[in-house]
């Protein structure tokens, strides 16, 4: 995937939007309590947040079809997301 | 013959808008800026005073306008509006790092940032990678508009933020300075608060 970090635009390789990237809580992956193998619990508004850095594009574009609003976790240092301005 | 070239010389100098150092002239205001930049910031700071998009919240916020440069901050000044004024430091530790292709049939033009993009023969380099500094603007002169009707607590959304904040810092090198962050008025200044718009995670 791709992310560009000044407007937090997540998109697939491919060139695909996914999701611009907004939590209005500003809250933080280390403050969760995990609650999946790679998901987290967030504690101010009760959703889960799934931890990209193992999934696909495909796994992704799959969970935003099913439910637009979930919540993801990109970390900029992550192995599959490459950076663009 | 010899003249006739002259007045073409002469006739080309007074309408282009390049300078010798390859800065431009802006044909508004006259004001001399370095040619990177996408348009003239003194325009582009006083456009900030009028610009009306300001009026509304973003993610239920106010959005506070920021101006640089002397001529929108006097400017504002005469409009009797309330100033923060802060002086914009340039700091070395900042750089983002880029490198502009182009397509070679179609012409088009796109930057990248990552090492691991790689693009095949059909894009040639323009600009191979090379770092610019975040922290660095035309003028040294800044000041954040304040709602007068502002209260002390007040949470709000900065756009473009004076002071200088780590944003993320990224493993192949670059340093993010925080552009935009929400903040709170604390009656005297704004408290930045750096995790809001910081860019080491994103979550959302």
């Amino acid at each position: 995937m791709k992310l560009n970090p000044s407007n937090k635009e997540l998109y697939t390789d491919s060139g695909t939007f996914l999701k611009r990237l907004h939590c209005p809580v500003s809250v933080m992956w280390k403050n969760m309590m995990e609650n999946g193998s790679n998901t987290r619990a967030c504690s101010h508004c009760c959703k889960t947040i799934y931890d990209t850095e193992h999934l696909s594009d495909a796994e992704i574009e799959h969970l935003l079809t099913q439910d637009p609003q979930a919540c993801l976790k990109v970390s900029l240092n992550q192995d599959n997301v490459k950076i663009v301005h | 013959m010899l003249f006739k070239r002259l007045l073409e010389i002469f006739s080309w100098n007074i309408k282009n808008t390049q300078t010798m150092k390859g800065e431009l002239n802006c044909k508004e205001c006259n004001f001399i800026y370095d040619n990177t930049l996408d348009e003239c910031p003194d325009c582009k700071y006083m456009k900030i005073l009028s610009d009306r998009s300001f009026d509304k919240m973003s993610d239920g916020l106010r959005v506070i306008r920021t101006i640089r440069g002397e001529t929108a901050i006097n400017a504002a000044k005469d409009m009797g509006l309330k100033l923060i004024e802060l002086r914009a430091e340039v700091n070395d530790e900042f750089k983002v790092k880029y490198k502009k292709l182009q397509h070679r049939k179609t012409g088009e033009i796109i930057t990248i940032g990552d090492f691991r993009e790689g693009h095949g023969w059909e894009w040639k380099t323009l600009v191979d990678w090379t770092y610019r500094n975040p922290s660095k603007f035309f003028s040294s002169f800044a000041a954040y508009i304040v709602p007068k009707d502002l209260k002390s607590g007040e949470r709000v959304l900065i756009n473009d933020v004076i002071t200088n904040h780590v944003s993320g810092r990224w493993n192949q090198g670059d340093v993010y300075r925080l552009s935009k962050s929400e903040a709170i008025w604390t009656g005297r200044y704004f408290d930045i608060d750096v995790r809001s718009y910081a860019i080491g995670e994103f979550i959302g």
